[in-house]
Parts: structure tokens; C-alpha cells; sequence
């Protein structure tokens, strides 16, 4: 019987799907294109489905479709005690997953009223940062690689290679990091972590020297990004957009200065922003941004006290007051935010994650409109969505 | 006088057949070299390796695929246009390898010589163009077609420049024998005399080519593989075999056009007519490894507002100090 | 003259014979286990919303139009830049190029009248914005 599941449009006939194109709308003049770009795209970063109307070349309507890399973690949340969430947090946006784990753990110990030892703290900024790099480096190669550029790929992912490598010694993992503990970290970090990092940083600066000359101030990377894909101050702000995209539109709004969290209120950086709106603005925040974030790793490493890395009496299993607690961090996309729901029990009542690139990919109806196909997907690019984390 | 196989060969029919089966040698060995000197090239430009594992330095890695490909399932997708679908990988591949035959290698070889040669390149490379729009069409696929309608739409925006840039070539030699092109070039190269058709020409074979910065009929970001999405298998391979045959085909045209052909001094005609074309694809090569892939409407643009008024202005320039000179 | 031309039309044939050649043992050694979904049109991963062949839009036919009138002027171009010198030329051409009698404008002349009205029609068309891309 499974053949007639290969049969086109047997799901739809069966009613399993809510496809709004399965029948496309009337074409009044038969000149207009339907295409679906995604789920199974090259550079669809992930399974995001769009819905596209084309006149020639140019896009008349565009609808994001979402849900295929759908793993219901704010479900399993409720399923399991406030620890076991733990490793699931980091697979959210498997970019940037050191700040998710480590801001849910920040999340927990404010409902908690935990103190966090000076040397954790630390720690946590300088692999978060590491990490905000690392997200911002495969952005840099992504979106290159998406305007037609394969070059800049490798080496971006040559240089993040070397943060995995570094992260891999200290966490133990390359991606889906679950190195925070409620109250600290779980491995103390030694010389060589930190001479590494060192290292690092003098390597990617004097790799940055290069990306410009190879990508900034090449013509026809910048006739694809200039004035393409603007998303005003307006735009962005009704539609909740954050991070990267929102800064670039020249709104200075950083949750690490607007409401520091951790020890962010310590450390001297500047929030970068740019006035176009489009995505060479993009392109350049984000790339100030990794030098901001170098510098923080910098006063980081300065400053690391010796101590414990966890508090004296570590918690195991515990059971928060009735309440609820909104934790709210900066990720490499934007705001990430964790709403929990507590009914007094040791499982959480609800979990509820604020990701960034939802609210950020909300505004594409608006701006791909009457752009061209290519410029979809430098748009979509330039905003760095992370589907698994649209989707969660 | 210029030699061609017919004449170092007594038996006629048996010259052609093997001059035929000469171009056909080379145009495979060509493709398979040209694939993996790409990966190689491409691989240093990125800090990698490239193919190591078969043969020395990986130079088998493209046989084997080549016999990969060659044992393949050919995947007709459904409700395609069959004449047109199952023809366009033939009709791609046969006019590049007849592309090929038409140049002199050495001051005393050609395998065809023919008095209006240049203009037989072209129209042969002009084929190219209707097999790229059969095979869009053909395939019921929305990004071939759409592949397939800017292929076309920039092949011949780019063949007009690429054309008044061999014109001015054309009137300083007096012929449009490809033998005496390069012959009229005595000891120094047209660039020389031409640098701006020169420029005009190579911009312009880049995107004859479909090659990066101006890959955008197969832009893999947007349109998956363009108008051969849905080929796979031997199809597929005489697609890639036409279109790195064809890189090498605008090269032998801008090297016997404008750097003097077979001319150099000390070594042999024939080694200094494939270093320069090897140059030429190297120079393509880098550009594709280097630049991101401009726009359609900037490609288009760049043609219609930049290329061609230039052109016709270097062919009036041209005309001018023929004129004045004469 | 003709015989030059043939061995074009040989390497034709061979051309042709081995692409069909290649395709043919591709098919005999390649395994053939067609199944609906393997021969679904590629549309990213899902079923074809609409039938692909449409009309196009009328942007890629203005191209069109516009290439066949500057292709057509190339074409009528080539002789002329080949005889381009002897046109300039009252007498022949001596065995250098150079010519031995007076010179004319005619050679001149001729395509300048032509090129000026394709260069008129160029900058109408610019002007009328035909050769944006919108």
C-alpha cells in the first residue's frame, strides 16, 4: 500500500496535509510563476519552506512556511524534571548553544536566587563569546556561500574550526554543549584554555585583515548588499526583530547592556550599529560585533580570578516556589528569551523559549516583497535564521 | 601553406575519421584534466587539498568518476518533454566538440580550415544555447526553466560584445580565417593593438560560459543546478563535458584572437598555443574562487549599459585609426 | 571549397554517434529501478504546485527582440571589417596591407550611416528604459 502514498497528491486527497497551495490560487493572466523554494533547498538554512508568486524574476508575495524541523522542546520541558532540560537547550539553535544552555541555567538560578562563583561566571562569558564568534563566522561563510562566494566559506570555517577545537577540549563537545551546571560550570578550565583563546584571537584578527580585503571591499559583493533587503527601524520593531538585524537598522539595543545579565555589566564594549538597514548594514554589525566580543574575551581572560567553579552544596533535585520568571539574553541572532512556569513541582509547568530568528524571519512577507529570487536568498542569508531554532 | 590532417593523411575519409577521433580524445581528456585541475586549484585557493586518494595527486579522482557517473540510473522525471529532454545532452555536447576542430595549433596544423572559421565558433557556440533551453524546458521543473530562461537571456546579451569584439580583430587582420588572424598578428599580439576588445572579449567568454562571477543560469544558492536540475547520471556528464569544453573553446579563440596563438619564441607552436589557453582557463578558474555571483538584472545591465556601447565604440575607434593609418 | 567543410560534418557525426553511444551504455550498465517518487519533478522536496510551462514574462521576450536586431547588425558587420581596408582603398591592397592608390571614405562612410542608426535605436531604447530589468 505504499505505493499509493507515492502517488502526487494522495496525502492531499487523504486530507493529511494543510498544504494552501494545493490548489493554486486563480492566475488571472497566466503569467504568474508558483514555486516552492524549500524545505529541500541548498541554501534554505534548514527546512524553511517559502511560498513564492514570481513575475519573471520579481516576487510578488512570499510566505514562509515553518514547522518542518519541529522537535517540541518546550514540550519535552514539561516531561522532565528541571535538569534533564539541560542538554536540550544547547540543541535549540545548535549555532549558539553554549549561550542557550548557559543562559537557561542563568534562567533557573535567578528562580533560584543561586550565586554564581566569581571564576564561573568568567568562564561562562568568555566560552559564550567564543561561542557568539564561532555563530557569526559560519554566518559570514553562509552568507557568502549564498551570494555565489565559496571561498570565504572555508576559511570562516577554518577559523571556527579552531573554536570548536578549543570549546571540544573544555566542554567536551563541538556543538550541542551542555557545559553549564545551575550554579557554575561543569569542568574548570586550565592554562592552555586560556593561551589557547589567546591565540585565537591574535589569529582571527589578523584573519579579519584578510576577510575585508577578500569580501568588504570587493564591487560586486557590494552592489548584491547594498540597499537590498531593507528592513527599517519601523519594520523592525513592530515585527519584534532583534540582534544583528535590529542594530543594523540603527536601534542600539543590546540585551547584555539594556538588561546585563551575568557579569556583563563588568566588561567595556560598544554595541555596534549601522544607519542602511540593508544587508551590508547587517554584514557589518555583525562582523564588529566579533571584534566587541574579542574584546570582552580579552578582559575576560585579564581578569579570571582563581576559585570554585560551582557553589559549596550543588543542587540535585529541587523544587521551585509557585511562580513565574522571565530570563531574557543576548544570542548571536537576537534576543533569546526563557519564560518559566513553575507550579511548585520539581518538573517545570511550562517552558515557553523566546528565539530570536522567529520573530526576526515574521518580517520577510514584508521585505522580500518585490525583490528579486536571487535576493531572497541574500536577504534570508543576511538575517542568519537558524530553522531548528524558528522551529524548536 | 597551412596543413591540415587531410593533407598529411593519403586516404581522405580515413584523415576525417581520424581527426574526429583525435577532437574527441582530447575533448574528453581535456574535460576530465580541466575538472580536476579545478578541484585542485580551487583546493589551494582554500586551503585544502583537493583529490589525493586516486593516482598521483588525485589525477584519476575524475575517471572514476566519470565511470560512476557512466554506471548511473538515468532518471527520466515524469511528464517531461521527451524529444526535447533526451536530445539536449547531444545537442550540447556535439557543437563544443565541432567548436574544438576549427583551430590551429601549430603555423603548419588545423584539423579543419575553413576561410570564415571565427564566425563558425560562434555559431556553434550558439548552439549551445537552444540545447540549454531544451533541456529547461524539457524537464517540467520550475528552477530548470527558470535556470533556462536566464541562461538564454544572458547568453546572447553577452554574445553581441563577445562578437564586436572579435569585429575589430576581424578588420585590422583583413580575414576571418582563424590561420590568418593569427598569422597577421606577426611578432606582437593583438592585445597590444586591442586591450580594450581584448577585455571586452574575455568579460564576455566568462559569461558565455556560465562561469562565475556570472554563473547565474546554475546559481546553486537559488536555482539548485539550473537547467540541468533534473539530469543525473551520463546526462549530466556531457552536460559538465560541454560546458568545461567550452571554457576551452573561448580560450582558443581569445588566444589565437588577441595573445598571437601558436607564436612565442624557442618553444614549439603547439605548446605555447595550450600554455596560453591554460593560462586563460587558469585566470577563469581564479575569478570563480574568488568573486561572489553577481544579479540577473546587474548581469543584464552590465552587458546592454557597459559591453556593448563599448564595444561599438571600440569597433568606430578601431575603424578610425584604420582609416587615418591606411 | 565544400570538401573543407567536410570533416566538420564527420566530426558531426562522430560527435553525435558517441554521445549516443555514451548514453546508450549508461543505460545498459546503469541499474533501471524507476519508482513514483524518484521520478517526481524536483520542486524542493515537495509535490509540484503548478505546471511549470507557463508563458514567460515579457521582459525575457524584449531581450530577445533586442539581441536579434544588435546579432543581426554583427552579422551584416563581418564582411565589412574584413573588406574594411580595401573599401578604404581606390586601388588594391599591396602584399603588406598597405594601400597603393588614394584613399576613399567609402568604407568608411557606409557603416558609419549604419552604425549611427543602430546607435540611435541603442540610445531610444536606453532612454525609453527597455534595457532595464525590472
Amino acid at each position: 500500500m505504499t505505493s499509493d502514498l507515492h502517488k502526487p497528491g494522495a496525502a492531499l486527497a487523504a486530507g493529511t496535509s494543510a498544504d494552501p497551495w494545493a490548489t493554486p490560487p486563480a492566475d488571472p493572466d497566466g503569467e504568474t510563476y508558483y514555486l516552492n523554494m524549500g524545505p529541500q533547498h541548498p541554501s534554505m538554512h534548514g527546512v524553511l519552506r517559502l511560498l513564492l508568486e514570481l513575475r519573471g524574476e520579481e516576487i510578488v508575495k512570499c510566505e514562509p512556511i515553518i514547522g518542518y524541523a519541529h522537535r517540541a522542546h518546550e514540550k519535552m520541558a514539561e516531561n522532565r524534571n528541571y535538569m534533564m532540560f539541560l542538554p536540550n537547550t544547547s540543541r535549540v539553535d545548535y549555532l549558539s548553544g553554549m549561550i542557550y544552555n548557559i543562559a537557561y541555567c542563568q534562567a533557573v538560578e535567578k528562580m533560584l536566587a543561586i550565586e554564581v562563583p566569581e571564576r564561573a561566571e568568567h568562564i561562562r562569558v568568555i566560552v559564550c563569546e567564543l561561542n557568539r564568534v564561532s555563530s557569526h563566522l559560519l554566518w559570514f561563510g553562509t552568507f557568502l556561500l549564498d551570494l555565489g562566494g565559496i571561498t570565504p566559506f572555508l576559511y570562516s570555517f577554518d577559523d571556527r574550526e579552531q573554536i570548536l577545537s578549543i570549546l571540544d577540549r573544555v566542554t567536551g563537545s563541538r556543538l550541542t554543549y551542555c557545559y553549564g551546571r545551575f550554579g557554575g560550570v561543569t569542568e574548570d578550565v586550565d592554562k592552555k584554555f586560556l593561551d589557547e583563546t589567546t591565540a585565537f584571537l591574535a589569529r582571527l584578527r589578523g584573519r579579519m585583515a584578510e576577510y575585508h580585503a577578500l569580501v568588504t571591499d570587493n564591487v560586486i559583493f557590494r552592489s548584491r548588499c547594498e540597499g537590498v533587503g531593507v528592513i527599517d527601524r519601523e519594520t523592525a520593531i513592530e515585527y519584534g526583530v532583534t540582534g544583528p538585524t535590529l542594530r543594523a537598522a540603527g536601534v542600539p539595543y543590546d540585551v547584555r547592556r539594556a538588561e546585563p545579565y551575568g557579569i556583563y555589566d563588568r566588561f567595556e564594549f560598544d554595541i555596534p550599529t549601522a544607519s542602511g538597514a540593508d544587508n551590508l548594514a547587517r554584514y557589518y554589525v555583525r562582523v564588529a560585533e566579533m571584534e566587541q566580543s574579542m574584546r570582552i574575551i580579552e578582559q575576560a581572560i585579564a581578569k579570571i580570578p582563581d576559585g570554585p567553579i560551582m557553589p559549596e552544596k550543588a543542587l540535585k533535585r529541587f523544587k521551585p516556589d509557585v511562580g513565574e520568571h522571565y530570563f531574557a539574553v543576548e544570542s548571536a541572532r537576537g534576543q533569546f528569551g526563557i519564560y518559566i512556569v513553575s507550579d511548585g513541582s520539581d518538573v517545570p509547568f511550562r517552558i515557553k523559549l523566546r528565539t530570536p530568528s522567529f520573530s526576526n524571519l515574521a518580517c520577510m512577507p514584508d521585505v522580500l516583497r518585490g525583490t528579486m529570487v536571487a535576493d531572497t536568498i541574500a536577504i534570508l542569508g543576511s538575517i542568519d535564521i537558524v530553522l531548528p531554532e524558528v522551529d524548536r | 601553406m597551412l596543413k591540415t590532417l587531410s593533407d598529411l593523411v593519403p586516404n581522405v575519409f580515413l584523415a576525417m575519421l581520424l581527426a574526429a577521433a583525435a577532437i574527441m580524445a582530447f575533448a574528453t581528456v581535456n574535460a576530465l584534466f580541466l575538472v580536476w585541475l579545478e578541484r585542485k586549484v580551487s583546493a589551494r585557493m582554500q586551503r585544502r587539498y583537493g583529490p589525493t586518494v586516486v593516482g598521483p595527486f588525485g589525477m584519476f579522482q575524475t575517471l572514476v568518476d566519470v565511470v560512476k557517473l557512466l554506471s548511473k540510473q538515468l532518471i527520466s522525471p515524469k511528464d517531461i518533454d521527451k524529444p526535447l529532454y533526451h536530445l539536449a545532452p547531444i545537442v550540447v555536447f556535439v557543437p563544443v566538440v565541432l567548436g574544438l576542430s576549427l583551430f590551429p595549433i601549430d603555423k603548419s596544423f588545423a584539423l579543419v580550415d575553413t576561410n570564415v572559421g571565427l564566425v563558425l565558433v560562434f555559431a556553434f557556440a550558439g548552439m549551445g544555447f537552444i540545447a540549454i533551453f531544451m533541456a529547461g524546458w524539457g524537464s517540467n521543473n520550475k528552477y530548470a526553466l527558470l535556470g533556462a530562461m536566464r541562461a538564454v537571456a544572458q547568453n546572447i546579451a553577452y554574445e553581441i560584445p563577445l562578437i564586436l569584439a572579435a569585429l575589430a580583430v576581424t578588420m585590422i587582420a583583413r580575414s576571418m580565417r582563424i590561420a590568418d588572424i593569427v598569422e597577421a598578428q606577426g611578432s606582437f599580439p593583438y592585445i597590444l593593438v586591442q586591450p580594450i576588445g581584448a577585455l571586452i572579449y574575455y568579460i564576455s567568454a566568462v559569461a558565455e560560459t556560465n562561469r562565475a562571477p556570472f554563473d547565474i543560469p546554475e546559481a546553486e544558492s537559488e536555482l539548485v543546478a539550473g537547467f540541468h536540475t533534473e539530469y543525473s547520471g551520463m546526462r549530466f556528464a556531457l552536460f559538465f563535458l560541454a560546458e568545461y569544453t567550452n571554457m576551452v573553446i573561448v580560450s582558443m579563440v581569445a588566444t589565437s584572437l588577441f595573445l598571437g596563438g601558436y607564436k612565442g619564441p624557442l618553444l614549439p607552436g603547439p605548446v605555447w598555443f595550450f600554455g596560453k589557453v591554460y593560462f586563460l582557463i587558469f585566470v577563469m578558474l581564479w575569478l570563480r574562487w574568488t568573486f561572489p555571483r553577481l544579479r540577473f538584472d546587474q548581469l543584464m545591465t552590465f552587458a546592454w549599459k557597459v559591453l556593448i556601447p563599448l564595444a561599438l565604440a571600440n569597433l568606430l575607434v578601431t575603424a578610425t585609426v584604420l582609416k587615418v593609418m591606411s | 571549397m565544400l570538401t573543407n567543410y567536410l570533416p566538420i560534418v564527420v566530426v558531426f557525426a562522430v560527435a553525435g554517434g558517441l554521445g549516443i553511444a555514451l548514453l546508450i551504455i549508461a543505460r545498459l550498465i546503469g541499474p533501471s529501478r524507476p519508482n513514483p517518487t524518484k521520478m517526481q519533478p524536483y520542486e524542493a522536496g515537495l509535490e509540484q504546485s503548478a505546471p511549470p510551462r507557463i508563458r514567460f514574462h515579457a521582459q525575457f521576450y524584449r531581450v530577445a527582440l533586442l539581441f536579434l536586431v544588435f546579432d543581426i547588425e554583427a552579422a551584416f558587420f563581418y564582411p565589412w571589417a574584413v573588406m574594411f581596408r580595401d573599401l578604404s582603398c581606390k586601388g588594391s591592397l599591396n602584399a603588406a596591407g598597405k594601400c597603393t592608390a588614394g584613399a576613399t571614405p567609402f568604407g568608411m562612410l557606409v557603416m558609419v550611416a549604419f552604425l549611427a542608426i543602430l546607435l540611435l535605436a541603442l540610445v531610444f531604447v536606453w532612454r525609453r528604459k527597455a534595457l532595464e530589468w525590472d
